[in-house]
């Protein structure tokens, strides 16, 4: 199974891509910041990773930037979340490397898409 | 042939002669015998002239007049009456009836044929020059109307200028000239006040003209300076629109539509009733524009919402009376663009992984919390069909929930509008996950306004967003020890 990293500061959203991952047979890491996604990043094979924009301290993009500094991590795909997607989010996400982006709350068939398309289930 | 006569007496003698002279002339005549024959000639023939004798058996010729005259529509063939008497009752009795003029008896030829001749001749001009006037009347009308309509054309081209300076405001002057003159027609103004209060609705932002693009579209805090010039914009509008005197009360919707009921408006604080009332119309017309138009964070406002602001604005920022009308009219709902909210992307979405909820057997869960206010259905949904997941995700937010209250009181305390918006737009999320609807779309309308750093918006509001999550989190912890 392969190891998805998602990133919020929400831990609802952190049980509920838990839960997903389960559904959708893959295995989800969760961290509650930047700092720790990036420390897990260190520790861990992750397939993809899937980061909230909105996040207190670090945010999304300032995760995703600092994870791509990493030569190790720069060919992971990534995929950003936020509860409004709009083109200035689709826009900055691709500039990062983003390849995907979700809209929050997390839905089966979009999330279920984004795995696919990744190559992780 | 010169005409056509109907030449009207009992006496054949009469009859004959007028016939011999007026066929000689080239006219054509019908000879009848009576009044009552005369009327019944009429009601399919329409001579150029009618003779008639006065002194008729049955009906008399100033009866048969009077007759022809009252009906409907009356019978405007000229009429010529015959008479033997050449007094001056007899002459005054047949003008006074409505005859053009009279001939006396027995004829002769030449004066006949001058009198039925002028007769026709005057009548026929009467009629050309009524037909002419009913022509120009008919263009003038037409010239008014297209002058009426470039004027409003014209109006309203300058109110979309003005609309189009403030990139949130398109068409809002013409919408709240329409809501004013709704408001109008129900309290019973008459169609031209109302066709008037149209047009002071649509121009009540002139004034915006003289205020700088970069004010109008900041969309974060504005300075004092700024603020002030912004207030000025009532002012302007009246400078502008006072020199219209052809329609003096256009300037009132300009210079008034900011000020309150209570007083605390601007720019000249006017109070209840002191405020002309046509500016307190559009005074509602316009908030309740503002409210229910995609502005920034209004584009969630619900429609149960404004009504809520319109019931307490009543005697603060409105008048009470229009206000009730405003909110009967919203009750109503015709064609106005404000909607129950945004349908959430929930019900557009399908999930292929579980069967649909709504076929499983509801829970008990689901039933309280439904009464509670939530939205389990969509809750369900996000939760993958999972009652026990669902069941979960509601104890993880009502656990969550006091951390969350902290955080946002937090940066809401330091005027920290950024991390503010961090956090309540975590809370719309989790919100709308478990299917606590409300809560989140407060929460959504917390976070737009965070974006704007709309600080007024948001201390207005924010109290009622912790009151409805203390209440979804209570409602929670009943619910789940009621069904433990």
């Amino acid at each position: 199974m392969t190891n998805v990293l998602v990133i919020d500061d929400d831990a609802m959203i952190r049980r509920m891509a838990g839960f997903m991952m389960k559904k959708l047979r893959c295995n989800a890491l969760t961290a509650a910041s930047g700092e720790e996604g990036i420390s897990l990043l260190g520790s861990e094979t992750v397939g993809l990773i899937i980061i909230d924009v909105e996040m207190p301290g670090m945010n999304g993009f300032e995760t995703l930037s600092k994870i791509r500094e990493n030569a190790a991590f720069a060919a992971i795909p990534a995929c950003m979340m936020t509860g409004t997607l709009d083109d200035s989010v689709r826009e900055k996400a691709a500039q990062l490397g983003a390849s995907d982006c979700l809209e929050k709350p997390l839905a089966v068939p979009e999330v279920q898409n984004v795995l696919r398309r990744n190559g992780v289930i | 042939m010169k005409g056509w006569v109907a030449v009207v007496d009992d006496d054949n003698a009469n009859l004959i002669a007028a016939d011999r002279i007026l066929t000689a002339h080239d006219y054509q005549v019908t000879s009848l015998r009576s009044g009552e024959e005369l009327i019944a000639f009429l009601k399919t023939e329409s001579p150029d002239l009618i003779l008639l004798d006065v002194h008729l058996t049955g009906m008399d010729g100033f009866e048969t007049i009077r007759v022809l005259h009252s009906q409907d529509p009356p019978v405007e063939i000229p009429i010529v009456v015959l008479t033997a008497d050449t007094d001056a009752d007899t002459e005054t009795n047949a003008l006074s009836a409505g005859a053009m003029d009279f001939v006396a008896k027995p004829f002769i030829p030449s004066v006949l044929l001058m009198r039925v001749q002028h007769t026709i001749e005057l009548s026929r001009l009467q009629r050309d020059l009524k037909k002419e006037v009913r022509i120009k009347t008919e263009e003038a009308l037409k010239e008014h109307t297209r002058y009426e309509r470039l004027s409003l054309q014209i109006v309203k081209t300058l109110a979309e200028t003005i609309d189009a300076k403030d990139s949130y405001t398109r068409g809002h002057s013409a919408r709240v000239a329409d809501y004013a003159k709704m408001i109008a027609q129900r309290a019973g103004y008459s169609e031209t006040a109302q066709n008037e209060i149209y047009i002071m609705g649509l121009l009540h932002d002139v004034g915006k003209i003289g205020i700088p693009d970069t004010i109008i579209n900041k969309p974060c805090h504005l300075t004092d300076d700024e603020y002030a010039i912004i207030r000025s914009h009532p002012m302007k509008g009246f400078e502008i629109l006072r020199n219209i005197s052809e329609l003096p009360k256009l300037a009132i919707g300009a210079r008034w539509h900011h000020e309150r009921y209570d007083g605390k408006g601007y720019p000249d604080g006017l109070i209840g009733k002191d405020i002309p009332e046509e500016a307190r119309i559009i005074a509602v017309a316009d908030a309740y524009d503002a409210m229910s138009s995609r502005r920034s964070y209004h584009d969630v406002l619900t429609q149960y919402y404004i009504l809520g602001e319109l019931e307490t604005g009543k005697g603060l920022q409105f008048d009470p009376a229009f206000a009730d009308i405003m909110i009967e009219l919203i009750r109503e709902d015709k064609d106005f663009r404000m909607r129950e909210i945004v349908e959430s992307s929930v019900s557009r979405r399908s999930f292929a992984m579980n069967p649909e909820p709504k076929t499983e057997p509801r829970q008990a869960v689901s039933v309280l919390l439904e009464a509670c206010g939530f939205h389990t259905e969509s809750g369900l949904r996000y939760c993958m069909g999972d009652p026990s997941f669902y069941q979960e995700m509601l104890l993880e937010f009502a656990n969550g929930s006091a951390d969350r209250i902290i955080q946002m009181e937090l940066h809401f305390a330091d005027d920290n509008w950024e991390q503010f918006r961090v956090h309540v737009h975590a809370l719309k999320s989790a919100s709308r996950m478990i299917g606590a609807d409300t809560l989140s779309q407060q929460s959504r309308a917390l976070e737009d306004a965070a974006r704007d750093c709309d600080a007024d918006f948001i201390r207005v509001h924010f109290p009622a967003l912790l009151a409805q999550l203390r209440q979804d989190v209570a409602s929670i912890h009943t619910v789940m020890d009621a069904v433990k």
